[in-house]
């Protein structure tokens, strides 16, 4: 297996910070739907997280293109390996699933916004806003969620595993914001709504409300859609929305579109007016 | 449930952005923040590293007149167009790959019909197809766990791996077993 995190990582080149369980029981008393649709959810994943690796390539060198403080880009650089982790950390977990040995999954492209209309030095900040306010407050949402639910050793393990580094990963975005002038702060908020957007409906799109559902499945890492939904629902609302308040930044669209019912179905053009 | 990360995530994130001060990712301890030197002594500047001043740009965040730029209604409606970065989880399943073949070993190799759930040792259920992704294993496709495609081939003879059909009861429907 092509290992490509590294000792210079969080972990000094170890996978996690607690060794994984070895066995889990509960693995053994389910069927082999459930574990073949597990080992597919977690390979899928893998590859998923594969691709996050790339875009925190993109949001250090956004970083550094700010010149924000050395620490906050050396986070940046931790959460690459961090993501390679994460792909290794699902691919094994999907192999658990499967009970024998799962290869990498195939690479996925990653298709970084255009931001078109934004000044460069914006359009750095539109990045490291976009993935990690957005992107990884709402990842760690998801994971929080899904830690309520699972019940098997192997994947709460996992899951606490992932979700204290997607915190970190989240952090860096809001520290940046939190370190911009105002005027930068109130151009950022003009975007924040397509923004909000586009990403809610890429993640209903991998956590669609009618996916297969089953109590075996949540115990193992994916709750019904529905309840992922209101998790991600639950991000904008409970962390994202009040943060950026926090900051000082207006949310009026953002609150009209969250009040309509966050649909991402059509673009919510006309809030863009308020 | 509402979630309980919004002081570990946006309030450390903002205090980090805004103080130099930044707290651990979890109170068991995170050895990289030490490496990397996180601390925060009263100071913000001692502690965060701006890098030189003469680097910033006019626009820089950390500095330079506050930008009076709004973008144009259009282009924020063109926002709705782009791209937007994507999930780093989720139950996927538009994207998963739809073959596992990381070093290119099945290229060519033919691959099977169908893939049926397999209920228990050469008991297939035949109503249900598995869409999930196939596995190259030693140059040849595989369906993936907990299914097979109902035939295993040496040569040009194939033979049915299909012993048994599931019966109702197994498929949840009640009622006596039976084979077609």
């Amino acid at each position: 297996m092509n290992r490509e995190y590294t000792a210079a990582g969080r972990w000094e080149g170890r996978l996690t910070r607690r060794p994984l369980p070895t066995s889990d029981p509960s693995l053994d008393a389910l069927s082999a739907q459930d574990r073949g649709r597990l080992a597919s959810i977690w390979l899928g994943r893998a590859a998923m997280e594969r691709r996050v690796a790339d875009a925190f390539l993109v949001v250090r060198a956004a970083l550094v293109r700010r010149g924000a403080p050395s620490q906050l880009v050396d986070l940046a650089a931790r959460a690459v390996d961090d993501e390679y982790r994460h792909t290794e950390l699902s691919r094994l977990v999907a192999s658990r699933m499967a009970g024998r040995e799962l290869g990498l999954p195939q690479r996925l492209q990653l298709e970084v916004p255009r931001h078109e209309g934004a000044s460069p030095e914006l359009r750095d900040t539109l990045f490291i806003v976009g993935q990690c306010v957005l992107n990884e407050t709402t990842a760690s949402a998801f994971l929080e969620c899904c830690l309520e639910h699972a019940r098997g050793i192997l994947v709460k393990s996992a899951l606490r595993e992932l979700l204290s580094d997607e915190i970190d990963h989240g952090r860096i975005g809001w520290a940046h914001l939190a370190s911009v002038d105002p005027g930068t702060r109130k151009e950022v908020a003009r975007w924040l709504l397509p923004m909000a957007f586009l990403n809610l409906r890429v993640w209903r799109q991998y956590t669609p409300l009618d996916a297969p559902e089953s109590d075996a499945l949540s115990a193992h890492g994916s709750p019904p859609g529905r309840v992922i939904d209101a998790a991600l629902v639950g991000a904008l609302t409970d962390l994202i929305v009040p943060g950026l308040r926090e900051l000082g930044m207006p949310t009026a669209p953002l609150d009209a579109w969250i009040e309509s019912g966050a649909g991402t179905e059509e673009p919510p053009i006309e809030l863009l007016e308020l | 449930m509402a979630s309980k990360l919004g002081p570990t995530i946006v309030t450390m994130g903002i205090a980090l952005g805004t103080t130099g001060c930044f707290g651990r990712t979890s109170a068991d301890g995170d050895p990289g923040d030490d490496a990397l030197g996180w601390g925060f002594d009263g100071d913000p500047d001692a502690a965060v590293d701006h890098g030189p001043r003469e680097e910033r740009s006019p626009s820089h965040p950390m500095g330079g007149p506050e930008p009076d730029v709004v973008p144009p209604e259009d282009t924020l409606v063109a926002a709705f167009c782009d791209a937007t970065w994507p999930p780093t989880k989720g139950s996927p399943e538009p994207e998963t790959p739809m073959c596992i073949d990381p070093g290119g070993e099945c290229v060519g190799a033919p691959l099977p019909n169908r893939c049926y759930a397999l209920l228990a040792e050469d008991t297939c259920d035949l109503t249900r197809e598995w869409m999930d992704p196939l596995h190259c294993i030693d140059g040849e496709w595989h369906c993936p766990p907990g299914a097979t495609s109902g035939w295993e081939c040496v040569d040009d003879a194939c033979e049915s791996t299909c012993k048994r059909w599931a019966t109702p009861d197994q498929l949840g429907l009640g009622g006596a077993a039976g084979n077609p």
